[in-house]
């Protein structure tokens, strides 16, 4: 029998995959595209939940599902990048109730910023973009997911709140 | 707490792991770009260990290289000795087609400088049929004679021994007087007649009146001619012709 909580998950899942799959990205300028990553903001609401272990396995098996759905030719991208976003927010969930709101968001960032670093790193050909328009790149997308996560924090996650 | 960062950091780093090994095992360029900087961020990293190792390398190959150039030298040095020798040789050689007289060719094998006695060890004995009083040659002229024999070594006393004289001829008119020699390679014809015409830059040859020299073996060259003595004799020095300096081959006349 099935637990009821690991079925809701894995609806949750499928939905956001798909959501995921079919969600469209904002172009600001004519080399930057920024893409929702909701399986990264669905990732910070886990990490309140779940041990930091659980959080790790499934940031890497939902960054293998998000590597399959959007490029199947570098499988392994975002479960790395997805991996040490887990990690790292096993300490956010420890200390929820040590920081403000503000060490969060900051800290959130910091996820954020690192995550899209190894993402966009290990996604750009360097002899076609520089090591700048990486960092260019991963700052703009962090700071995009950060709002973004804000308006889910704000208007989404009832009581859950990541940021109170 | 130790034992759950424990359990989480190996499932962080089993999941890193199980990450790169699928991304590394694509076949996209950006993959080889990634694996590129990877590579040459290591051998940045790397570096002063691959720098330090040549360094050794090159010490040891520097060490090596000093060793073959002691080798090489004393290599060149030997074929340098070589060709000097052969060039000796075939001086020798040449000298020894010309002669009518039978020679056989020795090697200085030793030295002795005494005030009195000048003497040199010869590699020729009895055995190969070199006796007492038999004259030495180089490609010169007359060096000596021997002295004493042995079965394989022969003493040679030299020209500029204290008492060493020789009968000699000298002049257009081939005129007899008797050599001595006196100091530095030099030497004095003793007993020419002041009417003998006699000029510096003539050869002095043996006069074959002795039983120990053939004649006609160059001895001396005469550099300075004096008559302006009581003596009804001129005074004629002249200067051996035999390298008295360089040992190395000489010739018994048998």
């Amino acid at each position: 029998m099935i637990d009821i909580r690991i079925l809701r998950q894995i609806y949750i899942i499928l939905i956001l995959l798909i959501a995921q799959f079919y969600i469209p990205s904002y172009i600001i300028s004519k080399d930057i595209m920024l893409f929702p990553d909701l399986i990264l903001i669905y990732l910070v609401y886990l990490s309140l939940l779940y041990e930091r272990y659980h959080v790790i396995i499934i940031g890497f098996v939902f960054g293998l599902f998000q590597d399959l759905i959007s490029q199947s030719n570098l499988i392994g991208l975002f479960s790395f990048s997805k991996t040490i976003a887990g990690f790292m927010l096993g300490i956010l969930s420890k200390y929820d109730r040590v920081w403000n709101n503000k060490i969060k968001l900051g800290y959130l960032f910091l996820i954020f910023q690192i995550h899209y670093i190894f993402a966009c790193y290990m996604m750009f050909d360097r002899s076609l973009s520089s090591i700048a328009f990486t960092f260019k790149s991963s700052i703009l997308e962090s700071i995009f997911m950060l709002i973004l996560l804000l308006v889910v924090n704000r208007f989404i996650l009832i009581d859950n709140k990541i940021i109170k | 707490m130790i034992k759950y960062l424990n359990r989480d950091v190996i499932i962080l780093f089993l999941c890193l792991f199980l990450s790169l090994l699928l991304y590394f095992s694509s076949k996209s360029t950006v993959v080889y770009s990634v694996k590129a900087e990877i590579a040459d961020f290591i051998s940045i990293v790397t570096y002063p260990q691959t720098y330090y190792s040549n360094l050794m390398t090159i010490r040891k190959d520097n060490e090596i290289l000093k060793q073959k150039l002691v080798q090489m030298n004393m290599l060149n040095s030997e074929l340098i000795h070589y060709e000097h020798e052969n060039s000796v040789l075939k001086n020798l050689l040449d000298f020894y087609d010309e002669q009518p007289w039978s020679l056989k060719i020795a090697k200085v094998v030793n030295d002795n400088y005494s005030y009195l006695m000048r003497t040199i060890t010869i590699n020729l004995g009895m055995k190969d049929g070199v006796e007492s009083n038999l004259p030495v040659v180089d490609i010169n002229g007359l060096i000596g004679k021997v002295e004493v024999s042995s079965d394989r070594a022969s003493k040679v006393q030299l020209i500029t021994d204290k008492n060493f004289i020789i009968s000699v001829r000298v002049g257009s008119d081939m005129v007899v007087g008797e050599f001595k020699a006196t100091h530095k390679g030099l030497g004095i014809i003793y007993g020419v007649r002041k009417t003998a015409n006699v000029e510096v830059g003539d050869i002095v040859y043996t006069s074959g009146v002795s039983t120990i020299y053939p004649s006609s073996i160059p001895v001396a060259k005469v550099v300075e001619i004096n008559k302006n003595n009581d003596s009804p004799f001129q005074d004629i020095e002249v200067q051996i012709l035999a390298d008295l300096i360089n040992f190395n081959h000489v010739f018994v006349v048998l």
